[in-house]
């Protein structure tokens, strides 16, 4: 508690930092002059100054400035600039409106932000993406999809086609923040891993963040994707949807409350049961892969610097093939913010809850049952960001959240079902934070990000808990008591500081050096043995076996931007990043994690490491092509050691991660061909992930007492006579025991010592965007996923069958490995 | 439309599978693998001692493991009485036939290899024979004598209040008939025709059960039926093993990784280890189970021709017929030389 009180005074001495004498503040808004949103990243240019300013989010700049005339440039990219006379005399606030640009052949591909931002940004290893971006890149079956997007940027990977969530930087899938307009998901797919649970329709922009993560993130120990969600037109009532071979998609917004209030709302359904129902296949016509998600926000202007919304977002996921198991994923959210803005102190106020649940339901005839993990997060978070003009920008803030994980109990779904209940308990916790980050300008050429954020966890009653034998690994019979806690009573608590550094020097206009260090803490871990994460895995909290995960980042970037005689602008980076990975999650070879009251005699924890380099160009900003190259180089490891209460994994030695795949090389290219048609491509390479192969098998009982039978009664060795009339070939003395069949089993050494095959997929696609000036406006999008129909290699698997002489067979499966076609139809008016 | 509909994209549908016919590997294991049971039924029981095989071996004769020979073994109980095995063949080793299991009593399986390494096993409590409730078959009639089957069923009656685990061997005895040959010509004596053998058919597929959403009540056995494709008698005995809850996750974890069909839910890879180690060199993995556990065994008729609808059994007799399941081209005195049926056991089912 000492520690927090420290933080907080820390917090509050920023405060006290004032304005400097002589000056005035200039401040406003900048917003799209037809919808009243508020333009993030547009810039502000001063004549006669070298300085100039930027919007955050909300459309807001403030700066101080000597009292003088200035004549100003507002400019955003896709608008055209705005130029104002400024008489500053006294503290001057302006709203500014930009109106679209026609001319769109000037185009960024993958954001909306300065050119120079690259190298001029003091924090690095951050990928920032327009929602308009996604819809440009090929997809897969029409599908604009967000983290599949994200996919294409160095340092991002996933396991294989369909995969659930994806890996940066060598961390592990649940060690992701994924913040939906600042709630976070506990899952992120739709059917399985295919797709992403939010309609990139509702996007407004994404930000990832590798490395260089602000102190405002924290609850994941990897990385940070933001998603900001759009909000609805001020001025007027737009439709927009779209209609793909997957699902269908419907977006209304428009103003309730001309200028005042706006609403938005985005649903998107399935039509795979649609498709099922035609096919010949009676398991297919059984079976069921449903989805939906729906997003609405609601928003209301309170004077010029006031904004509250009220959101939800509900999406659901319901799979069977044929057999008589239903899974299901929900995923229920709801959010209230507030933003204001007063002098130069923003303000932001975020009250959400959120609902997550999954599970199996059986539908088998007098065996019907249900089980049905769920978490319920509610939080309240305040954020406060100080403008301090030449001394930079304060950020402040504290959170406060709440955790209900509930294991899911195993019971009956009807009253002719015979199945008994079986109780899994609820785990309570909570977690606060508090933070403090300072963006400061160092000189011309240097620039400081410093952060400090303090995390506290507890795990609190009601609960038992299984104490077990000091010395020995954890096991059933090594329980020793069962401890029983109250509600309220605390049973573990863990906290830390969790300090962010990001500092920039800038070696001329186009070039700079940075370096980084961050530290992440995670209390909440994704229990996952499979190939993928699966998305009926259960979460579970840290208690006294399980501490939280902790991530040390160090990383260093050059960058450098230049432009040729076209005046197309090129970002290059390099950058260098080595991750140290405390108390990460593995599991005893065959471990049983559902509905296990004792899970933690299954899991082990351990040490891990990444490392790697990221090059990266880009050509931001073209007449016709844009596009991006990256080669990344990334490494993974894990060690989990023996001690006094685990035994050792992979006999204690180190092994690379499921997701170690060294090699990785991306290429995405847009080109508008016309001023309405444009063709993008994207292509990417990775080294086969590591795998498992057995290096042995064995067999166990080998259909002894029949074999040992016929032996003793002198039944084998004994001759006999083909169909043909030959010789005998069976149960002859040299023949029989080789035919001698047993329940076979491969045998595993070490983890991951092999790789399955490259993966290697090139997609491309056209669009064809509507006319302009027509009410009614239709685009086309045709997508070709995987052209050259490659079979990646999903996995080698082994098969051990019985009842045949060949009893050790290896496969190949592949999951998408076909080219795969798609036509998407939007349209808006 | 209707064809384009079908022709629509569904996941599922671009996924393929593909077999590796070159996958070799070399053994570099030096595991050894001890597999053996006993229960509270007579003896004697059978220990084997093998290292493993290389996983895909081009000589058959590796398909077992080597055996391990020369190795002392013996069972011992918890009262310290040991009861030694003696090797009948290259590393199988056997107890004694007046050796048995008793219920409730715990017992450890102890080795001693020839070049000095010292495995033993958990202690194993032989706990209490489970019977079987019910186990009956019926027949199911179809249109094609493929789809004619008898469905089996057979239940166990758990006991409430305890966690119980059980593992179940099946093992089919189907009996088959051959042709004899034309009698010679008189005077020769006719030979006398052993034409009725039966077949072991081969099945090391276990079937495992718990209680855990079915404490204290019935527990339905999962059976795969029996084919109508002949009207011999056809046998199928169940072994039920009461067995702890370590020993069912051993198997459990075996058979999830027998599964494995490489899909993205597809559990990890991993060894599986059972419940014996080597005490004077932990490093070496000790692969196998030795198991302990109440066993009861039955054995059940399914007569195939009594009962049948008259219009299924003519067109069984038909299929017979077409299929030459008579073996007619290869007339035989004595069907115990028909060695092109796998496990054939001669004239007499193993004893019960």
């Amino acid at each position: 508690m000492k520690q927090v009180l420290i933080v907080c005074c820390f917090l509050l001495s920023f405060a006290s930092l004032g304005q400097k004498k002589g000056n005035y503040i200039f401040s406003g808004t900048i917003q799209d002059i037809e919808t009243k949103t508020p333009i993030e990243g547009a810039s502000i240019f001063f004549s006669g100054l070298s300085i100039g300013a930027r919007t955050d989010s909300s459309g807001y700049f403030s700066l101080s400035l000597p009292a003088r005339s200035y004549g100003a440039v507002f400019r955003s990219l896709g608008y055209k600039f705005k130029t104002a006379k400024i008489d500053l005399k006294e503290n001057v606030r302006i709203s500014i409106y930009l109106e679209k640009s026609e001319q769109i052949l000037d185009e960024v591909v993958i954001s909306e932000e300065k050119s120079d931002a690259n190298v001029s940004r003091t924090i690095m290893g951050v990928e920032k993406m327009a929602g308009s971006t996604l819809k440009k890149l090929p997809n897969l079956m029409g599908e604009a999809d967000v983290i599949r997007s994200i996919m294409l940027l160095p340092g991002v990977s996933t396991v294989g086609e369909g995969a659930s969530g994806f890996n940066v930087r060598g961390g592990n899938v649940d060690q992701n923040l994924v913040l939906l307009d600042g709630v976070p998901l506990f899952n992120t797919s739709h059917l399985f891993g295919f797709f992403t649970s939010f309609n990139a329709d509702m996007v407004q922009d994404l930000s990832l963040y590798k490395g260089g993560i602000p102190s405002n993130y924290g609850g994941r120990a990897s990385s940070v994707l933001d998603v900001r969600m759009k909000e609805g037109n001020f001025e007027k009532w737009q439709i927009q949807g779209g209609l793909s071979p997957i699902s269908s998609r419907l977006l209304v917004d428009g103003p309730l409350n001309k200028g005042k209030t706006s609403l938005i709302l985005g649903v998107r359904g399935s039509l795979s049961d649609f498709y099922l129902g035609y096919f010949p296949n009676p398991a297919l016509q059984k079976s069921k892969a449903n989805f939906y998600d729906m997003n609405v926000k609601l928003t209301h202007r309170i004077g010029k610097n006031q904004r509250i919304s009220l959101s939800a977002y509900t999406s659901f996921d319901g799979f069977k093939f044929a057999a008589d198991t239903m899974y299901t994923w929900q995923t229920k959210t709801i959010s209230f913010q507030h933003f204001a803005l007063w002098r130069n102190w923003s303000h932001h106020f975020n009250a959400f809850a959120s609902d997550y649940s999954y599970g199996i339901d059986g539908l088998k005839s007098g065996y019907e049952f249900t089980w049905r993990p769920s978490i319920v997060q509610k939080t309240l978070r305040e954020d406060l960001s100080l403008d301090l003009k030449q001394w930079g920008r304060s950020d402040f803030g504290v959170e406060f959240t709440t955790y209900r994980n509930d294991a899911g109990t195993f019971q009956p779904s009807t009253v002719n079902s015979v199945v008994n209940t079986f109780p899994m308990q609820a785990e309570y916790s909570r977690e606060m934070a508090v933070y403090v980050g300072h963006s400061l300008p160092i000189y011309k050429r240097m620039s400081l990000d410093l952060g400090l954020r303090y995390a506290y966890y507890q795990l609190q009653g009601p609960q038992v808990f299984y104490r077990y034998k000091s010395g020995l690994p954890r096991a059933i019979n090594t329980i020793t008591d069962t401890l029983r806690f109250q509600s309220g009573n605390v049973i573990q608590s863990y906290g830390g500081f969790e300090p962010r550094l990001s500092l920039a020097v800038k070696l001329d206009t186009n070039t700079s050096i940075k370096i980084g260090y961050n530290r992440m803490q995670q209390f909440m871990h994704l229990l996952s043995n499979t190939m993928a994460v699966s998305p009926v895995d259960i979460w579970k909290n840290s208690n006294p076996y399980l501490p939280q995960q902790v991530v040390d980042q160090y990383s260093i970037g050059f960058f450098r931007n230049f432009s040729n005689a076209k005046n197309a602008v090129f970002e290059a980076s390099a950058e260098f990043y080595y991750k140290r990975l405390s108390h990460v999650i593995d599991y005893m070879d065959g471990a049983a994690i559902y509905l296990n009251p004792t899970v933690e005699t299954e899991l082990l924890v351990g040490e891990g490491r990444a490392y790697g380099a990221e090059f990266f160009l880009k050509k931001a900003r073209g007449k016709r092509l844009t596009g991006w190259v990256s080669y990344t180089y990334a490494r993974s490891f894990r060690l989990i050691e023996a001690n006094a209460n685990q035994v050792a994994a992979n006999f204690g030695k180190e092994f690379p991660a499921n997701f170690d795949m060294p090699h990785n090389f991306k290429f995405v290219l847009n080109n508008r061909l016309s001023k309405r048609i444009s063709f993008n491509a994207n292509f990417t390479y990775t080294s086969g992930r590591p795998i498992t192969y057995p290096n042995a098998r064995y067999k166990v009982y080998a259909f002894n007492d029949l074999f040992d039978y016929g032996y003793a009664n002198g039944i084998f060795p004994r001759p006999g006579l083909t169909t043909a009339g030959g010789s005998n070939t069976y149960l002859t003395g040299t023949t029989i025991q080789p035919l001698l069949d047993g329940y076979s089993s491969p045998s595993f050494t070490l983890r991951n010592q092999e790789r399955i095959p490259y993966y290697m997929r090139l997609d491309v696609g056209f669009t064809i965007e509507a006319k302009e000036g027509k009410r009614w406006q239709g685009s086309w999008n045709f997508s070709i996923y995987n052209l050259f129909a490659r079979e990646n290699a999903y996995s080698i698997f082994f098969r051990s069958s019985t009842g045949l002489i060949n009893q050790a067979r290896t496969y190949q499966l592949s999951v998408l490995g076909a080219a795969i076609p798609s036509l998407t139809y939007n349209f808006k008016f | 439309m209707k064809r384009l509909l079908i022709l629509a994209v569904l996941l599922g549908l671009f996924s393929c599978e593909t077999e590796i016919m070159d996958f070799k590997t070399e053994n570099l294991s030096n595991a050894l693998v001890v597999y053996g049971e006993m229960s509270n039924l007579a003896g004697p029981y059978t220990v084997r001692l093998n290292y493993t095989s290389a996983y895909s071996p081009f000589d058959p004769t590796e398909f077992q493991g080597q055996p391990i020979p020369g190795a002392v073994v013996r069972i011992v109980d918890e009262t310290g009485a040991v009861t030694a095995l003696m090797e009948i063949k290259k590393g199988m080793y056997q107890s004694p036939a007046s050796f048995q299991g008793q219920v409730g009593k715990k017992y450890r399986l102890e080795i001693r290899t020839a070049d000095g390494l010292d495995i033993a096993s958990d202690w194993q409590q032989l706990s209490m024979p489970i019977g079987l409730k019910s186990f009956t078959s019926s027949y199911k009639n179809a249109e094609k004598v493929e789809n004619m089957h008898f469905k089996l069923q057979a239940s166990l009656q758990d006991s409430r209040g305890s966690e119980d685990y059980y593992f179940v061997k099946r093992q089919d005895f189907m009996q088959f008939l051959t042709t004899c040959p034309a009698p010679p010509p008189p005077p020769a004596p006719v030979p006398i025709c052993y034409n009725k053998c039966w077949q072991a058919i081969q099945n090391t597929q276990p079937i495992l059960a718990d209680d855990f959403y079915l404490d204290g009540r019935e527990i339905d056995l999962a059976l795969e039926s029996i084919p109508y494709d002949d009207f011999t008698e056809w046998y199928v005995q169940l072994e039920v093993y009461h067995v702890d809850k370590a020993t069912y996750q051993f198997w459990k974890r075996q058979e999830d990784q027998r599964i494995l069909d490489g899909g993205i839910f597809d559990k990890v890879p991993a060894q599986i280890i059972g419940n014996l180690t080597c005490l004077n060199k932990p490093d070496r993995q000790v692969l196998g189970y030795f198991m302990v556990a109440g066993k009861s065994k039955e054995r059940k008729l399914v007569d195939r021709y009594q009962g049948i609808p008259a219009e299924s059994y003519q067109k069984l007799v038909s299929y017979i017929e077409f299929n030459k399941l008579r073996y007619q081209n290869t007339p035989l005195w004595d069907c115990r030389l028909a060695a092109w049926i796998p496990y054939n056991v001669g004239l007499s089912l193993p004893i019960y």
